[in-house]
């Protein structure tokens, strides 16, 4: 399309200059005939010519700069001017769409360019917007609380107890805070990172290596936790991420279910697909809440919201987006959630962990 | 009394560390620095050193390789804000034998100090006794109730690896890499049929169980 364009662009122009020349030379000759039948003077003849010459030449420079103005002038001062927005921070620029003179010398697409460039620009910054926003919120509540309670504490007119319950406070919120900062970091690590190379990996073991590191919190809590994982089930993937998936599924699973619940954790795989299934017998969710679970900072259900800011299941889905897999959720409230996720096995060989 | 040595140039975390120490019965020296440390260390004897990364003039990454030309056994616990993987993969190859994340829980700390000095200790005289149980390392020799009993190197070394992490869970496939190398005949079958050789000869051990962790692996449990 575009091409074809230019190449009409450059048979008008061709036209253009050719119809010039040819307006020059027929006046120059019907002059020629007119002024030779008047006059035999070879001189006078001559000066007639070079004087239409010359004010045909000044009234074509005349039409050419008309033509420039509008092929050239205007559509670089409309660039000019949405770039400086642009440059100024203001990204609701959008270039009128290029008349069919300016579209010549590729103004046109330079102009498509920058439109698309402005909303691009402008969608990531309502994101950074909102996440800002949303980072100094999660921020400033936990550290509001730290303050609360250390002047009271400073205080001095607390009973023992009420010291000590209160220093566990502080210690949690704290803790909770730097979590907030480290998952902050993951999540911009992996979002301006170039992904891990991927090299075949056991998702198996990588999957039983992080339930082992939940056995004392499940039985801290009192929540049987059951595996039951094949062998052998290799996948092209990045040990770092599953670890991060796993981690944060299992800690979910965990977090929300009572005591006297139970975690299941299995791994099968049929046939080119690895299915890896966390479920639980816990609180589960409903509907409305299920669809923005995976949105930064979301929590469903606020009575938790003091254990955690939120950003575990987002960092679960980049992951899953980097590594190219697939995760869904199956749940209903009061019955509990299945979180599985699916690989594409690859040959399996003996691989090193 | 144990002695152990704490690089850490924040004051009030370090003078905190140094103090949960003398509680939990420890000797600890604080220093500022990774150099500081470095001099405290070749001018005493230490059984344990605790480092944070980030520090002025020489960093835990720094310490940790000189110490380990100085000392190629003593335990090595990092203290770092850095989660990251190759961080930590960094600190490992340089020798560290554990580290814990900031902002961390004080007896966490303490309880994985207890663990690498009795790991330490293990190495040291490289025996393990638990109950009427006890192993020798170096003539790869069990004892019951004093009395020899007979052990493959294999069966010997399995159980002298669950018995120096008690509690912790190993994977079939992590024992397998460490025992049978890349000897591809093992599957995860044949750690099923040593584990339960292991457990007819210990029967009659009061000190520990080997538990079987369903679908996950194997761990040794104190009595
Ligand atoms: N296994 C589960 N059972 C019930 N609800 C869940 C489960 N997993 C996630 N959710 C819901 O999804 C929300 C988002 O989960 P996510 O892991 O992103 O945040 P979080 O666990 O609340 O905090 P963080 O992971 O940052 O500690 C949770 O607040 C909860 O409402
Ligand atoms: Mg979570």
């Amino acid at each position: 399309m575009k091409r074809a364009g230019r190449r009409s662009v450059v048979f008008a122009e061709y036209m253009l200059w050719f119809l010039m020349t040819a307006v020059i030379i027929m006046v120059a000759v019907l002059v020629y005939d007119k002024v030779s039948e008047a006059t035999d003077s070879r001189a006078v003849i001559a000066l007639v010519i070079i004087a239409v010459i010359c004010a045909l030449a000044g009234l074509l420079t005349a039409l050419d700069a008309l033509r420039r103005r509008y092929m050239t002038g205007l559509p670089v001062r409309k660039i000019t001017d949405a770039t400086e927005r642009i440059a100024a921070g203001d990204f609701s620029v959008r270039i009128a769409p290029a008349r069919a003179l300016e579209a010549y010398n590729g103004y046109g697409e330079i102009m498509d360019n920058v439109n698309a460039m402005a909303e691009e620009l402008g969608k990531t910054s309502v994101l950074n917007k909102d996440f800002i926003s949303n980072v100094s919120h999660e921020f400033k509540t936990p550290l509001s609380v730290i303050c609360t309670y250390a002047y009271a504490i400073a205080d001095g007119r607390l009973t023992d107890e009420e010291t000590r319950s209160y220093a566990r406070t502080l210690a949690e919120t704290a803790s909770r805070l730097s979590s907030l900062t480290t998952n902050i970091l993951r999540l911009n690590r992996m979002e301006h990172q170039p992904p891990p190379e991927f090299r075949p990996t056991d998702i198996g073991e990588s999957l039983r290596r992080s339930v082992i590191a939940f056995e004392d919190a499940a039985e801290e809590k009192g929540v049987a936790l059951e595996c039951d994982v094949c062998d052998g089930a290799v996948a092209l993937s990045d040990e770092g991420l599953l670890e991060l998936i796993w981690n944060n599924l299992l800690s979910n699973a965990v977090k929300f279910t009572p005591r006297g619940g139970m975690v299941r954790v299995t791994l099968a795989q049929r046939g080119g697909e690895i299915v890896a299934e966390i479920s639980d017998s816990g609180c589960g969710m409903n509907e409305g809440v299920g669809e923005h679970i995976f949105d930064k900072f979301y929590q469903g259900d606020t009575s938790h919201a003091s254990e955690g800011n939120g950003l575990g299941l987002a960092l679960v889905k980049k992951a899953i987006d980097l590594l190219g897999c697939v995760i869904d959720v199956e749940s209903s409230p009061g019955e509990g959630s299945t979180f599985r996720v699916r690989f594409a096995a690859c040959d399996r060989e003996r691989v090193s962990l | 009394m144990i002695k152990i040595l704490v690089a850490e140039d924040d004051k009030d975390l370090g003078a905190l560390v140094k103090a949960r120490l003398g509680l939990a019965g420890y000797d600890a020296t604080l220093c500022r620095d990774g150099e500081e440390a470095l001099e405290a260390f070749c001018g005493g004897s230490y059984d344990l050193v605790v480092t944070d990364v980030m520090m002025p003039r020489l960093d835990g990454f720094g310490l940790a390789e000189r110490l380990r030309e100085a000392d190629a056994n003593v335990p090595l616990l990092f203290m770092t804000a850095l989660d990251d993987k190759p961080s930590k993969l960094l600190g490992y190859r340089l020798g560290i034998d554990d580290y814990v994340t900031k902002p961390f829980d004080m007896d966490e700390l303490i309880m994985r100090i207890g663990a690498l000095l009795r790991r330490a200790k293990i190495n040291a005289s490289r025996e393990i006794t638990a109950g009427n149980l006890r192993m020798n390392a170096d003539e790869h020799t069990a004892y019951i109730n004093g009395e020899e009993v007979p052990m493959t190197v294999r069966e010997f070394d399995l159980l002298y690896k669950l018995l120096s992490y008690p509690k912790k869970t190993f994977t079939r496939a992590q024992l397998m890499d460490e025992f049978w190398g890349y000897d591809s005949s093992a599957t995860s079958r044949t750690v099923d049929v040593y584990m339960a050789k292991l457990r007819e000869k210990t029967a009659v051990c009061d000190g520990f169980e080997i538990v079987t962790v369903h679908g996950l692996g194997y761990k040794a449990v104190m009595k």
